[in-house]
């Protein structure tokens, strides 16, 4: 008996259909994995299951009764709990704070909240499941593992019987994946049901009992884990033989001359903390130079000092011997850097404005597209036409809108604009975040192109698959240092992980 | 002596009404709802207050009518920013423009320039705590204020306590700091986005009435003085934390009372000085965003 199914779950948005006659069966303790790419209907189907969604037709049944959820109360009162991809955490609370939110203990006969008999209860339950966390702690100073931690717990606290978990790895160093799946692995012994949704296949292989594909919003297949691999299940993803990695190897090897230089370079945040603390790198020509590390180790404003966006307060940046500091981007441009931004919709790209426009966006300058700080609007249309046709960019209209494209889609025109401004270096954070498979091996392609040119690439990234497959070299940042350099052929990737975890790795450091 | 004591009591008198919309406006603030519509709330209450006691010849009608229509007054800035979503600049600033209009309105019916309460005596208002009042010095700085004036600094503790030892208090913060996980634990974030707004337009009340006729039995239009957005300044500069905030408001009172004591010794330049507290706003509000600013890296454009 199934604890949970759905029968012809539907879900239309206007005409477009995101679930088709969704059919899935979900048994007690067992823990499921759902795999698909991005836009698949993965994430309907999950929020239609937690509430967050109604279904358009199509019902779904718990120990085989028929239920409606109306909200995320409902299907907690259930018995089902949702960690969402992005945690629904209060960070100026204290994780007991947090997990009891909604449903605080108050002192006998008082409206006052009762902190000590909470912190009590928090304890225990962290204990219960052996979870590593103090109840007192304030959530904005865990580590992404903990906050995770903390979500998990919010649901086990509420009885949950069913728990689904939205790409819980995404934000995880390795080792911090291993603990997650041990702990799913122990909530499974508990008695608990675990629908986890993913796309990262290893991760599927090592945790799961059975797997549903879901491919454009129909199921593809079921299979049970151990009848199958990740080969097969990249292709019922996306429906035909894929490059799993696209690798760096055989290109022209990258000569001595160093390009890009980084020297020792500090800036602080607002609270005045120092989130880069002495960064020093060299990138040669015709090298792609990696940056790995788990997000929040100062990556960020690293790319925002080197594109721009932030001010030093110590430390130059040379570009071929030329000092280029705290230039504005326009500037940065000029001088011959491409710029891939860490957040596409937020710096680049304007969602608003149509495709053409975005085509030229950051090198109005040139004087093929505007004269006189008049606009020209036919030769813009042109070039945004060039991109679309040799960067295979799927648009429905040529002068439509940045916003009705897909992540993929929407990246390639950044990926076009950069390119074809020549550059010789391109600064790409986070390339591939949410962009589907085959636009990932088209993009890193396309890097690994620039690269043989002879010219350089600065790649900083999460997704180490990426960063180890694309890489010459590979730098990881811990708590705002570059606290050590790999060779990203020899390495292991649980040795890496530990580096991105803090600890220094004696093999492989290179001394600085 | 008598220029520090007296700028002491004064200090404590003028920092009451201010007090009482920041220990007021700081939930909405927690909220993530930005009520500018202070400074109207707390004219409507010194109005309202004073017309019904004028017309009724009975002082707890006009108080409990000035809350009565702080509180409706509250309720539609509400209904229109909360939950159908407007801008609360304009409606705040609707609600701003409104109660002086409507007060102008009927003292024009009334062909009077202020409504003046002739058969009560302010002094009759003013409590002196036993004991306390004997102290030398701080019995008369401490002592002899209307009773709003104490409530409004009791209420730096009643606020502190609501705010962090209460599931409202809790709310109130989850609510403005993150919607989303208020909503994914079934929260209902508009009602705390009401109920906040709400305790703001009862506090105002409570300002008004003790501007208007706990202070002097007296209302003229337009009296609060922009008190109501030097409280929103407060707030901001305390990031809506009772104490810090409190404080703020506190050194605005302190500012006016300097100027009224100055004004007494200063012949005909005595108007000018009236700028005073609001210089002084001015400048801590320019200094604390600049040190907050220094630290910020992050270009702006």
């Amino acid at each position: 008996m199934s604890i949970i199914r759905t029968v012809d779950l539907t879900k239309k948005f206007d005409e477009f259909v995101a679930n088709d006659h969704i059919n899935l069966s979900v048994e007690p303790q067992e823990i499921k994995c759902i795999v698909g790419e991005n836009g698949a209907g993965k994430s309907t189907l999950m929020n239609m299951l937690y509430g967050t969604l109604i279904p358009t037709s199509g019902s779904i049944l718990i120990d085989e009764q028929p239920v409606k959820f109306k909200s995320p109360i409902d299907a907690m009162n259930h018995g089902i709990g949702m960690v969402h991809q992005h945690f629904k955490l209060v960070p100026s609370l204290t994780v007991y704070e947090n997990i009891l939110l909604g449903t605080e203990i108050t002192k006998k006969g008082l409206p006052l909240i009762d902190s000590g008999e909470e912190i009590r209860r928090v304890q225990g339950i962290i204990d219960e499941y052996h979870f590593q966390l103090k109840p007192t702690d304030r959530v904005e100073d865990l580590s992404v593992g903990q906050c995770q931690q903390v979500e998990i717990l919010k649901m086990l606290y509420r009885n949950v019987r069913i728990l689904i978990l939205d790409e819980p790895s995404a934000v995880l160093t390795p080792q911090e994946v291993d603990r997650l799946i041990e702990n799913l692995k122990d909530l499974r012994k508990n008695g608990k049901t675990i629908i986890v949704i993913t796309h990262k296949l290893r991760e599927v292989m090592e945790l799961s009992d059975s797997v549903t594909v879901i491919r454009q919003g129909k199921v593809i297949g079921t299979v049970m884990t151990k009848d199958t691999n990740e080969q097969e299940l990249a292709q019922m993803m996306v429906g035909r033989d894929v490059v799993l990695t696209v690798s760096n190897e055989g290109g022209m090897p990258s000569s001595d001359e160093v390009a890009y230089r980084v020297e020792d370079l500090h800036t602080i945040n607002a609270h005045g903390a120092e989130v880069v603390s002495g960064v020093s790198f060299e990138v040669k020509k015709g090298e792609v130079f990696g940056i790995a590390g788990v997000e929040g180790n100062g990556q960020s404003e690293l790319v925002k000092l080197l594109t721009g966006l932030m001010t030093t307060t110590k430390g130059r940046v040379y570009l071929e011997g030329r000092d280029i500091t705290n230039l504005w981007p326009d500037q940065l441009r000029k001088a011959g850097i491409g710029i891939i931004p860490e957040d596409r919709y937020g710096q680049g790209l304007c969602q608003s404005m149509s495709i053409p426009d975005n085509c030229i966006a950051g090198y109005w300058y040139d004087k093929e597209v505007c004269q006189y700080g008049v606009l020209k609007k036919k030769s813009i249309l042109q070039r945004a036409r060039e991109y679309i046709q040799k960067y295979d960019i799927r648009v429905a209209s040529e002068q439509g809108y940045v916003s009705e494209l897909s992540g993929g889609n929407a990246q390639k025109i950044i990926i076009a604009r950069e390119f074809e401004s020549h550059p010789r270096l391109i600064i790409a954070c986070q390339p591939t975040r949410g962009v589907d498979v085959g636009s990932i091996e088209f993009i890193h392609k396309q890097l690994l192109r620039f690269r043989n040119e002879g010219y350089s690439v600065l790649l900083i990234s999460s997704e180490l698959s990426e960063i180890m497959s694309l890489s010459d070299r590979v730098a990881v940042m811990y708590k705002g240092k570059i606290i050590g350099e790999v060779d990203p052929k020899t390495i292991s990737t649980s040795e890496i992980g530990l580096l991105m975890a803090g600890a220094t790795s004696q093999r492989n450091e290179v001394p600085v | 002596m008598d220029f520090i004591n007296n700028l002491l009591y004064n200090s404590v008198y003028n920092a009451a009404p201010i007090l009482l919309c920041v220990l007021g406006g700081i939930f909405a603030y927690k909220a993530n709802v930005l009520n500018i519509a202070l400074e109207g709330l707390m004219l409507a209450g010194a109005f309202v207050s004073m017309l019904v006691a004028y017309l009724t010849h009975n002082l707890f009608l006009g108080i409990l009518s000035a809350i009565v229509v702080c509180l409706l007054l509250g309720l539609v800035f509400s209904v229109m920013s909360v939950t159908y979503k407007g801008n609360v600049i304009v409606v705040g600033l609707a609600i701003n423009m409104l109660v002086p209009a409507v007060a102008d309105f009927v003292l024009k019916l009334m062909k009077s320039s202020n409504i003046n309460l002739t058969w009560a005596n302010v002094n009759d208002f003013k409590i002196n705590i036993p004991f306390i009042e004997d102290i030398p010095i701080l019995g008369s700085i401490l002592s002899g204020h209307p009773p709003i004036t104490y409530i409004a600094f009791l209420m730096i503790i009643v606020m502190a306590v609501l705010m962090y030892r209460t599931k409202f208090g809790v709310y109130v913060r989850v609510v403005g700091e993150n919607d989303d996980a208020a909503r994914s634990l079934g929260l209902k974030s508009n009602q705390y986005k009401y109920i906040a707004i709400l305790i703001g337009a009862f506090c105002c009340a409570l300002a008004g009435i003790n501007l208007s006729m706990e202070r002097l039995a007296v209302f003229t239009n337009d009296m609060t003085a922009g008190r109501g957005f030097i409280a929103i300044a407060a707030i901001y500069c305390g990031r809506g934390a009772p104490g810090p905030s409190a404080v703020y408001a506190i050194a605005f009172g302190v500012a006016s009372a300097l100027a009224t004591q100055l004004t007494v010794s200063a012949g005909s330049a005595a108007a000018l000085l009236d700028v005073i507290p609001y210089v002084i706003m001015g400048v801590v509000l320019t200094v604390v965003s600049i040190t907050k600013r220094r630290k910020v890296k992050v270009r702006g454009f």
